[in-house]
């Protein structure tokens, strides 16, 4: 991260709710920089801060109360309707992971089919390789260049 | 009478004045396809491949002395203004003036008349040999000959042979849906039999690197395969009047990789398959998506040639022809297991 996280950004770190790329990146910025640092600590004690309050706020609803309202959020729980799992699936915390996920699996497969970090083979090998074993077809050109004079390379591989 | 013949043919062989009659349409095409073995010349020559999306051309002067030293020395593309390539016999050397460099290749073409024969043969199985009504071309007389494909009936070549040499002095090939792909002419052809050897002489002060090494390429395709080092994959369909004509067994950057080649006498695809895992790198090319029957593939475009690639595991396939990109992913379907 070259530039300053925004206010935002930092309240998005301390609910861990970047994508685990920003996340890294974040916090290699925090380690490195005082001032984002401070604000950081800064925003970490008012969040703290606010918590207990809250916590010291909190009042006792009666036992009657208290159990309707887990009842509800129980059943809700277990049986969620499928715009609400549609939401939940739609929260950065979880679609990113997975859309990130499915990135590296299509980067995988893609890999897996073409690039799998074993030696690789010129195109242009195959190309003239086609052009010079077919020259015996009768009144077959070849390649009309040979590559060897139209790569950008030296044959030695020396741009 | 003897010397007197002997002038008016060399007459008509530097002037084509003369018309000679046409022999049957196969036995002139069999002496055209030999003609460079025997006809020396220099002149200029057009090339044009054409593609879907992108066309190339190239023009060069030619000295050509039979029966087998030939110098190219190119006009056009500008890139190239001042580059040649000389081949004496199985030995090319690609001078490249700006790098001063020479690039010297090889080809292992032990069994060369044997393959040509042995197109010849296919070719003659695979299309009707036809007259067109004769020309002139640059004041020269010539026969027109069409190769008419026997399945299709679409003319597949068209050429313009010297009556008096045999030489081809054009050629246009067209693809399958009848738009030309190849465009060969020669101008200001001269016959000459006193091209100096210097002229095939490779110039002083370049660096001499190797170029790309080539397997030996054979007509026994059996005995090549069974060379691999692997269980090669074969394809089960090919277009009608195709079939095995050579192949060879190469090491690419330490790949064993098997080619082979596929012809219908004129039109020829090549399969390449390797199984150490080595990829085709396309990344100098615009690479396409597609698929071949289920497998995610790439292709490319180099004028009228296509170059398709997938893979299956560990085994990568490549297959490179002038086919259409649907005739080629029917091919590479029918190599899967």
């Amino acid at each position: 991260m070259k530039s300053h996280p925004s206010q935002e950004q930092l309240i998005d770190y301390l609910h861990r709710e970047l994508a685990p790329d920003e996340d890294a990146a974040l916090l290699l910025h925090l380690e490195g920089c005082a001032s984002c640092n401070q604000r950081y600590q800064d925003e970490a004690s008012l969040s703290e801060s606010l918590r207990s309050f809250a916590r010291a706020s909190e009042r006792e609803l009666p036992a009657g109360v208290r159990a309707s309202i887990w009842s509800v959020v129980e059943s809700s729980e277990r049986t969620p309707t499928w715009p609400v799992r549609l939401r939940n699936w739609l929260r950065p915390v979880v679609a990113i992971p997975v859309a990130a996920t499915f990135v590296v699996a299509a980067l995988a497969g893609y890999e897996s089919n073409l690039h799998r970090g074993g030696p690789t083979i010129d195109a242009a090998y195959y190309l003239d390789d086609h052009a010079a074993l077919t020259s015996a077809v009768p009144f077959n050109e070849g390649t009309i260049v040979p590559t060897a004079l139209f790569s950008t390379e030296n044959a030695d591989g020396t741009q | 009478m003897a010397r007197s013949s002997a002038a008016s043919l060399l007459a008509a062989l530097l002037t084509g004045a003369t018309a000679a009659p046409a022999p049957p349409a196969a036995d002139l095409l069999r002496d055209a396809m030999a003609a460079d073995q025997r006809v020396s010349y220099v002149g200029e020559v057009q090339v044009l491949r054409i593609g879907p999306q992108r066309s190339y051309a190239a023009i060069y002067r030619v000295e050509h002395r039979a029966p087998d030293m030939t110098r190219r020395w190119y006009l056009a593309p500008q890139d190239l203004y001042g580059d040649s390539v000389i081949k004496r016999g199985s030995t090319t050397y690609s001078i490249d003036v700006k790098r001063e460099q020479v690039v010297v290749s090889h080809d292992e073409d032990a069994d060369q008349e044997i393959a040509e024969r042995g197109n010849f043969g296919i070719m003659m199985a695979n299309y009707n040999v036809v007259y067109a009504p004769d020309e002139n071309l640059d004041g020269r007389p010539v026969h027109v000959v069409l190769l008419n494909n026997k399945y299709t009936g679409q003319t597949t070549m068209r050429l313009h042979i010297d009556s008096a040499t045999h030489l081809v002095l054009e050629r246009q090939q067209y693809g399958s849906n009848g738009s030309p792909i190849t465009q060969m002419h020669i101008e200001q052809i001269r016959y000459t039999g006193s091209i100096p050897a210097e002229v095939f002489a490779i110039p002083h002060g370049l660096r001499q690197v190797d170029g790309a090494q080539r397997g030996a390429e054979s007509t026994d395709v059996a005995h090549v395969i069974s060379t691999a080092g692997f269980l090669a994959l074969v394809p089960r369909y090919l277009p009608e009047g195709f079939s095995s004509t050579a192949g060879d067994v190469a090491s690419i950057n330490g790949v064993p990789t098997l080619h082979l080649i596929y012809s219908d006498g004129i039109r020829t695809v090549s399969l390449f398959q390797n199984e150490k895992d080595a990829a085709v790198d396309l990344s100098h090319y615009r690479a396409i998506a597609t698929k071949v029957a289920n497998h995610p593939a790439h292709y490319v475009e180099e004028g009228p040639t296509t170059l398709l690639a997938w893979a299956d595991g560990n085994r990568h396939f490549a297959l490179v022809g002038d086919l259409t990109l649907t005739e080629l992913e029917k091919i590479g379907a029918s190599v899967l297991p």
